[in-house]
């Protein structure tokens, strides 16, 4: 039974949309900030200890734009690793081993989960974030939180048909200019 | 001149309601201390109408004894935005009337000391829009609402702020405090 990884970047107002770029009227907001070498090293760590890279379709395409020409301890990892891309419209993606997930969402990521052996993580995607929200299927929550209130953007968290207990991991600063990490793990009754 | 001090009780998905929802996870010594020290340099509290009704309700009969915080509560000055509040009855209670900025702004001059902002989110989305806020003391808890009012609306004024601490306790609560000036 996989561990699924929901990790996001979030401006303190809960926005989650294009913190590196792509179409947004602040595009790439997130690099404002330095996340220093111990935000750079939890990123690293979190994506090193993935297995599977579960995504949404906007999420794959500013993924498969920028990771295949690019090379190291990241381009390197999100290249080889198995990727699971959740869209309709998506037939053939061009991205090494990714495979396109079609039919009931949270059905195909329940069998992924159960036939997964590992971390599944699942970056950006907002999308398919809050169906798997709704369905109870995230396990844990890597959230890096950047000092801006942004006003506007699409948000992490929409309206959920039930309240749901997290047990707190880890908060801590990273870097010199007050980004800091929060780690939840799902705490199920 | 005073600060502007907000302190919230909030979920992890930005929800300020009422927060019954705080009672199961206790009251960590460390995030007390953290708020002491906000109502410790705190001349007046600054309260919305439904804030203000809530506190109202709660704290007059309250001692020290019962609660640690129950004088500051009880004895500071309470001023409250609100066009429709008559007669208050809590003892040290001012009605200022609906929502000014520039009230509000005289009030941090003529105040002598901090003054303390707790939940009142109308009034609080008033002041971060109009840059009334010195600084952001939020408390999140370890919970997904699903629904509720937000903190940060849509339309939220555009800030950069600046972290002063960030500390998590042993409740799964996590204490952020903000300066909305860099």
């Amino acid at each position: 039974m996989g561990k699924l990884v929901v990790t996001e970047f979030l401006s303190l107002d809960g926005v989650m949309e294009a913190p590196g770029g792509e179409d947004f009227k602040y595009p790439g907001w997130s690099f404002e900030f330095d996340r220093g070498d111990d935000g750079n090293q939890f990123k690293l760590d979190e994506t090193v200890s993935s297995d599977v890279l579960l995504i949404g379709r906007i999420t794959y395409e500013s993924f498969a734009n920028a990771w295949p020409s690019r090379e190291g301890p990241f381009a390197d990892k999100f290249n080889a690793m198995p990727k699971y891309l959740v869209s309709s419209t998506i037939s053939d993606p061009e991205w090494n081993n990714t495979t396109v997930v079609t039919g009931d969402v949270v059905e195909e990521v329940g069998k992924l989960k159960e036939s997964t052996d590992g971390t599944i993580q699942v970056p950006g995607s907002l999308q398919l974030v809050q169906a798997l929200f709704e369905a109870d299927l995230v396990d844990q929550l890597n959230l890096m939180v950047f000092p801006v209130v942004l006003g506007t953007g699409r948000k992490l968290f929409g309206e959920l048909s039930e309240m749901k207990a997290w047990r707190l991991n880890d908060a801590k600063p990273v870097g010199p200019d007050g980004v800091i990490v929060l780690t939840y793990e799902r705490e199920r009754g | 001149m005073g600060e502007i001090n907000v302190h919230e009780f909030m979920s992890l998905d930005g929800v300020i309601d009422a927060p019954t929802w705080t009672f199961d996870y206790g009251f960590d010594p460390g995030m007390g201390e953290r708020l002491g020290a906000v109502t410790e340099r705190s001349r007046a509290i600054l309260l919305g109408k439904n804030t203000y009704e809530a506190f109202a309700q709660a704290w007059p009969d309250r001692t020290e004894e019962d609660d640690p915080g129950a004088p500051f509560f009880n004895d500071t000055t309470k001023y409250v935005v609100s066009g429709t509040l008559t007669d208050p009855a809590w003892q040290n209670t001012e009605v200022i009337g609906s929502y000014d900025a520039s009230r509000i702004r005289s009030l941090k001059e003529e105040v002598d000391g901090d003054l303390y902002v707790s939940g009142s989110g109308t009034l609080v989305r008033g002041m971060l829009a109009d840059g009334l806020v010195d600084e952001l003391h939020l408390c999140v808890f370890p919970l997904t609402r699903g629904s509720g009012p937000r903190l940060f609306e849509d339309g939220a004024e555009p800030t950069r702020m600046s972290l002063a601490t960030a500390e998590g306790y042993a409740n799964g609560v996590v204490y952020l405090n903000y300066r909305t000036q860099t």
